[in-house]
């Protein structure tokens, strides 16, 4: 690339202008799906994982997807790759724990399953 | 002529311009949102992240866990680098880097009292910060401000607080110089299948899926921790000090493999789009480059040094 291109690549106004109202991002469950495929000794061998998940009862949707060695990552700590479900589903409530209160204070608005306006802080 | 990307932790000079650029990009607000130019790059990093490629999986993304992590991200910082020359209005800014490579050598309790840390650079850890430039403990509106975030289940959402690290939290020490150097040392850019398992391509390896993850890239997100740990963590202006490090073990790569070919090529199946080599990089921009346009940059920008990590 020479630099007099960058410019036409990097337009000010419609940067601002992507954030007009904040996007919508939809999960779909497939997220929470991971297929392992491999051959050994002239077999064809297909791994599917599904993780479900309850806290508290509640069925949440975390997207959780397994590597080939066996660790266990999720989007919602991009950059986390931990030896089990039961570390990276730790890490990921000691990251939002305001997403996981079993009783939220009167009219604080929080975020988590339903979306909205969060007031809590990054552990 | 091309700009050159410096040091943070020993150049005043554009240590002190890039806090102010920041500063200046937070100020410019979108009114039907409250949302300013440098929330639109947290966002635009937001919907990269959960744009799966193929949409059938729920890995790669069309800017992590597969091959077009380094020149997405090369993107995403010559448009950042180009909005804050044109905050600053000085065409001769160069982004810094970070080099947590040199960092981390350094013994573990001295990490996190590095340079970067100090007052007059990014500040400390904390849940907000309390100090340096972005510190906003009572979360004024009219100072640095989260104003955007992810939750658990990888969704934005409004905030409004001040910035929060855990600096060493979850893990002890940053990548070292000779992890770097290694990493810069492996000859193949990339291998199918095109993921987070090979222990023996750079972009695998600078991401930091492998060996004994999380390596590199990852591990510096893991040791900030706070903001940086979400999928919104280009809240933290680390964020891209970080990648403009990483972006420089590239170059690096580039010097000592000259001849070595980005993968996967452009015939690549379709179930590669956004990382084959002449698709167009996920935007939010309607004239967006290629992977191909990210390859050769030395007309754009160069850095101080490679020397360390060749």
């Amino acid at each position: 690339m020479k630099r007099k291109e960058v410019a036409s690549y990097a337009p000010s106004a419609p940067l601002l202008k992507s954030v007009a109202r904040l996007p919508q991002i939809k999960h779909g469950a497939m997220h929470n799906k991971s297929v392992r495929t491999f051959s050994h000794k002239g077999h064809e061998i297909s791994i599917a994982t599904t993780y479900e998940v309850k806290i508290d009862g509640r069925v949440v949707h975390f997207p959780l997807t397994v590597s080939e060695d066996g660790h266990v990552q999720s989007h919602a700590i991009p950059n986390y790759s931990l030896s089990s479900a039961v570390d990276i589903v730790k890490t990921i409530v000691d990251n939002f724990p305001e997403d996981f209160e079993k009783k939220k204070p009167r009219g604080r608005r929080t975020g988590g399953q339903h979306g909205g306006h969060s007031q809590g802080h990054r552990h | 002529m091309a700009v050159t990307r410096k040091d943070i932790a020993t150049d005043a000079a554009v240590r002190a311009k890039y806090v102010d650029g920041v500063l200046r990009l937070k100020r410019e607000i979108n009114p039907q949102s409250g949302l300013s130019t440098y929330d639109a790059l947290v966002v635009w990093h937001v919907r990269a992240m959960m744009k799966m490629t193929p949409p059938t999986q729920g890995s790669r993304n069309a800017a992590h866990r597969g091959p077009v992590f380094l020149p997405w991200h090369r993107y995403l910082l010559m448009v950042y680098e180009q909005q804050l020359q044109r905050v600053l209005q000085d065409d001769s800014f160069g982004l810094p880097y970070w080099a947590w490579n040199r960092d981390g050598d350094l013994p573990p309790d001295q990490q996190t009292r590095a340079p970067v840390w100090s007052a007059d650079c990014m500040g400390g850890s904390g849940d907000p910060v309390t100090t340096g430039p972005f510190a906003n403990p009572n979360a004024n509106p009219d100072k640095f401000i989260v104003r955007v975030e992810t939750n658990s289940m990888g969704q934005l959402v409004a905030a409004s607080r001040g910035l929060a690290r855990n600096i060493a939290g979850d893990i002890s020490t940053l990548p070292t110089t000779a992890q770097a150097r290694a990493a810069v040392n492996l000859d193949a850019y990339d291998e199918p299948h095109w993921g987070v398992d090979s222990s023996t391509t750079l972009r695998n390896v600078v991401e930091g899926w492998q060996p004994d993850p999380p390596g590199m890239h990852n591990r510096v997100h893991v040791w900030i921790g706070g903001d940086m740990a979400p999928a919104s963590s280009p809240n933290d202006p680390v964020f891209f000090l970080n990648h403009c490090n990483v972006d420089r073990l590239w170059a690096a790569w580039r010097r000592k493999y000259p001849n070595a070919r980005y993968l996967p090529g452009a015939n690549a199946p379709a179930s590669l789009k956004f990382h084959r080599l002449n698709d167009v990089l996920f935007s939010v921009f309607s004239n967006a480059p290629k992977v191909s346009d990210m390859i050769d940059i030395a007309d754009v920008y160069v850095y101080d040094t490679l020397a360390d990590v060749l």
